[in-house]
C-alpha cells in the first residue's frame, strides 16, 4: 500500500532523476568555474582601459610587452569603446575602480575627466622630455602620449567623378556644394568627433549654431558614434568627405600602396589632438601606475606611437620618412586653452545638438 | 472545461512562498534598479526633488522629437507589419499546400536571429555598397537606365523595413494561429444566409479577429518601441527613446543624465500601457480559442489558380523577408568582396577566428562565443525555475491585489533594457551586494528579461492541464511525486521547454542591457559584433563572418535543446 504524498516512485524514474539533476549540476558548475577563471584581474598588476583602436592598431602589442618586462608584471587591457563610453564606463566605476589607468584622454575630453573626478594628478619624473607645446594641461591630470592634425579627408577619385571642389577651409563643409558628401562623428562618443566640434566651433567663432546647422544640412543624417565605423563606410565609398586625421594619405600608402585619399589640414587652421593617459582615481595600484606614466614620456613608448598613426610628443624621436612625405600638417593653429574650451565646450555642444537632432 | 491550477485554492503561507521568490528578484534586480534610474528623472543635479527634469523632456524640441519618433516608427512598422502578414496568415490556415509546414517553422526564425544580426544583414542589402545597390548597377548598365543609388543607411525608412523584417513572421505566427481556431460554421452560417464574401469579411472574420489584431499590433509595438540595435546600428541620427538614453547616459553631462531618468519614466510608462493592452487582449484571444477548440475542423479548400498564384508568391515573399538578411550575410562571409561575383573564401573567418587577444587584450572572438553560451545556459538555469513559479503563482485564485502582483511579476517585459543595466550596476557597484564587473550580473540582468515571457508560456500549459487528471491519478494510486512527474510535468514540458529557449534566446540576443553592464572579459557575442563592426575598418567580412557564426550557434543550441527534450521523454520520467 503506498503511502499518499511520499510516494515512492518506481527505481528508473528516481535513476533518471539523479543522473539529470547530477548533470545538470555537473554543467552549472562547471560553467560557474569557467566564468570564475576568466575573472582574472586579480592576478593582473596593472589594469589599463583605453579606447579601441590603441589595441586594433598596434600600439598595445608594441608597447605593453616591454613594460610587463620590464616591471615584470602583468597587464591587461580593457576596450569598451570610443573614448566617451571609456569615461562612462570609468563613471559607473567611480568610487570602486578596476582600472589603474586609463589611455587616450585627449584635450578634447580632458575637462569632462576631470570635472567628474575620474583623475589624480600625477608629474612623470620626466616631464622635461616633453614638447612644451602639448603641455596643455598644467596640473598634469593627463601624460600626453601622441598628437595628430584633425583633419578632413577626401576620397580623390571620387570627388573628380562628382566633380566637387576640395575644401580649403573647415567652413566650407557647410557649404551647399556638399551637400550630401560629408560624414560625421558624434562629438558625444567619440575623442576624433569632439576634436572636430572644437576645431570647427573655434573656427566658426560667434556664429557656431549657423556653421553647424550648415555642416548638419550637408551630413543627411551621415554622422557615427565611432570614428572606426565612419571610417570603414568612407572606404566603402559612402561619401567622398570625412572627419579623420592628417596622416591618412601615409596610412593608405603603407598598407595599400595607393594614394587616393586627399588629406586636407588648412596651414592657417590647424588642430592638434593631443592624446594623453592619466591615472584612475582610486587606483588599485598608485606606484605601478606612475611607473607606467613615466614609461610613456620614454623613446621605448615614443618610438612605437607610430602604430597608432601619430606623431610622437618628445621631440628627438625619430619619424617615419613615409610621415613626413605624405603626412601634413598647419603652421597656425586654432587651439583653445583648457579654460576657453571649459567656458565654450556646452555652448557648441548645445548647438550641435540643435544643429542635428533639432532639425528634419 | 475547469482547469486544475485555478481550482485548489492555496493556503497562505503556501501562496506567499510561491510568489516571495520571484517578486524578491524582481525587486532587487529589476524594480529596485529602474526605480533608481527614474528618480534620477524626479531630482536637479543637487539632488532635490522636481518635476523640472520631466517639463524639459516634455518640452524640448530633440527630446520631443525622440518621442514622437519613437511613437510614430513603431506604430507604422506594427501597421504595415500587419497588412502584410494578414493575408498570408488566412493563406497559411486556409489552405494545404506542398512546403507548408517548412513555411510555418520560417516563421520562427526571427525569434532565434538576434536583432544585431538582422541589422547586419540590412546593412548587406540596403547598405551604399550593398546588394540593391549593385543590382542597380547592372541595370543601369542597360541603355535608357538610370535608376538613383539607394541611400537608405541612417534613414527612418530602413528602420521602418528593418522592423517589419523582424517583426512579420510573429505576426504571421499570431495570426495564424487565429484564423486555425476561428469558427468555420459562422462563416458557413453566414454563407448559407447569403451573405457575400466582402460582408463576411467585415460581419464576421474581422470581428473574429479583432482581439487577435489588436494583440498582435501591441505585441509588434511594443517590440518596435523598445528597439535598441537595429535604430543604433543603422539608425543614424535617428534615435528611439533606448538609444537615447543610452547616449544621455553616455554623455555623462550632469543635467543630461537627470533628463536621461525622465525619459525613463515616460518610456515605461507608454510600454506599461502597450504591454497592458497586449495583456488584455490576448487574454480575450484565448477565451475564444477554448469555444473554437470543440468546434468542426476548419475549411480546407481546393487550391484554385488564382489562389495556387498567390500562395506561392507569398510563400516566395516569405522566404524572402525571412532569409534573405540571413542568406546576404552568409554570402558576405564567403566572398573577398562581400558578393558573388567576387572570389570564394574563408578568409573572413580565418580572420575572425584567429584574431588573437593581443597585448594583454582578455577577449578573443572565440571568447565572447564561449561567454554567450554559458551566460546563455545559466541564465537559462536561473529563469526558468522563476518562470514557473511566476506561472505558478499566477493561477492561484485571488483577489484584485493578486492581479496586481501578477502585473508586477510581469513588469521586466516593457522595462528599458539599457536602463535596468545601467541601473543594476549603479545600484550595486558599492556595497554588500556588489555586482558592477562580475560575471553573474550578466546572468541576472538576462534571466530578469527573459523570465516574463517563459512564465507565460508555462502559465498557458498549465492552463491546459484538466483539474481533474491530477486528481484521478491520485485517487489511482499514484502519489504526489508521481502524478506530478508522470502525468503534470510532461504535459507542462512544452511550456518549460519553451521558457527555456526563450531563456537562452534572450541571453544569446540581448544588447542593450548587456552593454551597459558587461566588463571587458565576460563581452558576449551580440557585444563582441557590435564592437568588431565598429572596428570594422575598410572591410565588412569579418562582420559578416561572426554574424554567421553567431546564428550557428544559436541554432545548434536550439538544436540541442530539442534533442535533451526528446531524450527526456524518451527514457525520462515516464517508463
Amino acid at each position: 500500500m503506498r503511502n499518499d504524498g511520499m510516494g515512492v516512485l518506481s527505481r528508473g524514474t528516481i535513476i533518471t532523476l539523479i543522473a539529470i539533476s547530477f548533470i545538470f549540476a555537473l554543467a552549472v558548475g562547471s560553467a560557474i568555474f569557467i566564468l570564475e577563471e576568466t575573472k582574472d584581474d586579480g592576478n593582473k598588476d596593472l589594469v589599463i582601459y583605453a579606447y579601441e583602436s590603441f589595441v586594433t592598431y598596434g600600439l598595445a602589442e608594441a608597447v605593453i610587452p616591454a613594460f610587463e618586462e620590464l616591471y615584470d608584471v602583468n597587464v591587461s587591457i580593457h576596450t569598451p569603446g570610443d573614448m566617451g563610453v571609456v569615461l562612462s564606463q570609468l563613471e559607473l566605476e567611480k568610487g570602486d575602480p578596476k582600472a589603474d589607468i586609463v589611455i587616450g584622454v585627449d584635450n578634447s575630453m580632458l575637462h569632462k575627466a576631470v570635472s567628474l573626478n575620474l583623475l589624480e594628478p600625477y608629474t612623470p619624473l620626466n616631464i622635461e622630455r616633453l614638447d612644451p607645446t602639448f603641455a596643455f594641461d598644467p596640473d598634469h591630470f593627463i601624460v600626453p602620449f601622441d598628437y595628430g592634425y584633425i583633419a578632413m579627408i577626401c576620397n580623390g577619385s571620387m570627388m573628380e567623378e562628382r566633380g566637387i571642389p576640395f575644401p580649403t577651409s573647415v567652413l566650407d563643409l557647410a557649404n551647399p556644394v556638399y551637400d550630401g558628401q560629408i560624414l560625421l562623428l558624434d562629438p558625444a562618443q567619440s575623442s576624433t568627433g569632439s576634436s572636430f566640434m572644437i576645431w570647427a566651433g573655434t573656427v566658426a567663432g560667434e556664429d557656431h549654431q549657423g556653421y553647424f546647422n550648415g555642416l548638419a544640412d550637408n551630413a543627411n543624417g551621415k554622422m557615427f558614434g565611432s570614428w572606426d565605423v565612419m571610417y570603414a563606410l568612407w572606404g566603402e565609398g559612402e561619401a567622398p568627405i570625412a572627419i579623420s586625421y592628417g596622416l591618412d594619405t601615409a596610412y593608405e600608402k603603407m598598407w595599400f600602396g595607393t594614394a587616393n585619399t586627399v588629406t586636407i589640414v588648412p596651414e592657417d587652421e590647424g588642430y592638434r589632438q593631443i592624446e594623453g593617459a592619466g591615472m584612475v582615481k582610486g587606483a588599485n595600484d598608485p606606484d605601478l601606475a606612475k611607473k607606467f606614466l613615466d614609461f610613456i614620456l620614454t623613446d621605448t613608448f615614443q618610438e612605437q606611437v607610430y602604430n597608432n598613426y601619430m606623431l610622437p610628443v618628445v621631440p628627438s624621436t625619430p619619424i617615419d620618412p613615409a610621415f613626413q612625405e605624405y603626412g601634413v600638417f598647419a603652421e597656425d593653429h586654432v587651439e583653445p586653452t583648457l579654460p576657453d574650451l571649459e567656458e565654450n565646450y556646452e555652448d557648441w555642444m548645445d548647438s550641435w545638438r540643435n544643429a542635428f537632432f533639432g532639425q528634419d | 472545461m475547469k482547469e486544475r491550477w485555478r481550482n485548489g485554492r492555496e493556503p497562505f503561507h503556501k501562496r506567499m512562498a510561491i510568489y516571495s521568490v520571484p517578486l524578491l528578484f524582481l525587486s532587487f534586480f529589476c524594480l529596485y534598479p529602474l526605480g533608481l534610474m527614474m528618480s534620477y528623472g524626479l531630482k536637479t543635479s543637487q539632488g532635490d526633488y522636481t518635476f523640472e527634469n520631466l517639463k524639459v523632456v516634455l518640452t524640448d524640441a530633440i527630446y520631443l522629437k525622440v518621442i514622437w519618433f519613437t511613437f510614430w516608427q513603431s506604430g507604422l512598422s506594427a501597421i504595415l507589419t500587419l497588412i502584410l502578414a494578414l493575408p498570408g496568415a488566412y493563406l497559411l490556415s486556409a489552405y494545404d499546400f506542398p512546403g507548408k509546414r517548412a513555411v510555418m517553422a520560417a516563421t520562427t526564425v526571427p525569434f532565434v536571429v538576434p536583432s544585431l544580426v538582422l541589422a547586419v544583414g540590412m546593412i548587406a542589402i540596403f547598405g551604399s555598397g550593398g546588394n540593391l545597390n549593385s543590382l542597380i548597377d547592372r541595370y543601369n548598365s542597360l541603355p535608357l537606365a538610370d535608376l538613383d543609388h539607394l541611400d537608405l543607411i541612417g534613414s527612418r525608412t530602413l528602420i521602418v523595413i528593418a522592423h517589419i523584417f523582424f517583426n512579420f513572421p510573429i505576426a504571421i505566427r499570431i495570426l495564424h494561429a487565429r484564423f486555425v481556431n476561428m469558427d468555420p460554421d459562422l462563416v458557413r452560417a453566414a454563407r448559407s444566409f447569403g451573405a457575400g464574401k466582402i460582408r463576411i469579411l467585415f460581419q464576421v472574420i474581422i470581428p473574429q479577429l479583432r482581439y487577435s489584431i489588436l494583440s498582435s499590433l501591441s505585441l509588434i509595438f511594443t517590440f518596435c518601441f523598445l528597439s535598441f540595435g537595429i535604430v543604433l546600428l543603422i539608425g543614424g541620427l535617428n534615435h528611439t527613446i533606448e538609444v537615447e538614453i543610452r547616449s544621455l547616459f553616455i554623455a555623462l553631462t550632469g543635467e543630461r543624465f537627470h533628463h536621461a531618468g525622465a525619459l525613463v519614466i515616460i518610456e515605461s510608462l507608454i510600454v506599461i500601457a502597450t504591454t497592458l493592452i497586449y495583456i488584455w487582449s490576448s487574454s480575450k484571444d484565448r477565451s475564444r480559442e477554448e469555444v473554437a477548440f470543440f468546434s468542426g475542423p476548419i475549411l480546407k479548400r481546393k487550391i484554385s489558380p488564382l489562389a495556387g498564384v498567390s500562395i506561392s508568391a507569398y510563400v516566395l515573399m516569405v522566404i524572402l523577408v525571412v532569409f534573405s538578411p540571413i542568406i546576404v550575410v552568409i554570402i558576405g562571409s564567403l566572398f573577398s568582396g562581400n558578393d558573388i561575383s567576387s572570389e570564394f573564401t574563408f578568409i573572413w573567418y580565418e580572420r575572425i577566428l584567429t584574431m588573437e587577444s593581443s597585448a594583454g587584450m582578455s577577449i578573443t572572438p572565440l571568447d565572447a562565443i564561449r561567454n554567450s553560451i554559458l551566460f546563455g545556459f545559466l541564465a537559462m538555469v536561473l529563469s526558468v525555475p522563476l518562470s514557473y513559479l511566476t506561472a505558478w503563482a499566477m493561477v492561484l485564485r485571488g483577489g484584485v491585489s493578486k492581479r496586481f502582483l501578477d502585473m508586477m511579476l510581469l513588469f521586466p517585459l516593457g522595462a528599458s533594457s539599457v536602463a535596468l543595466g545601467y541601473g543594476l550596476v549603479k545600484a550595486y557597484s558599492t556595497g554588500p551586494i556588489h555586482l558592477s564587473g562580475t560575471w553573474y550580473i550578466i546572468v541576472l540582468v538576462h534571466a530578469v528579461i527573459a523570465y516574463p515571457i517563459g512564465a507565460r508560456a508555462i502559465y498557458s500549459s498549465m492552463m491546459s492541464i484538466p483539474k481533474d487528471l491530477a486528481r484521478a491519478a491520485r485517487s489511482l494510486g499514484a502519489s504526489r511525486f508521481e502524478a506530478f512527474f508522470n502525468i503534470e510535468l510532461p504535459l507542462l514540458m512544452p511550456g518549460i521547454l519553451v521558457a527555456a529557449v526563450f531563456a537562452f534566446a534572450v541571453s544569446i540576443g540581448e544588447l542593450g542591457a548587456t552593454m551597459m553592464v558587461s566588463s571587458e572579459e565576460f563581452i558576449t557575442m551580440p557585444v563582441f559584433l557590435y564592437r568588431t563592426i565598429e572596428g570594422a575598418g575598410r572591410q565588412l567580412g569579418p562582420m559578416y563572418a561572426y554574424s554567421v557564426i553567431l546564428i550557428a550557434i544559436t541554432f545548434l543550441s536550439f538544436l540541442s535543446i530539442e534533442i535533451i527534450q526528446k531524450m527526456f521523454v524518451k527514457w525520462g520520467i515516464r517508463e
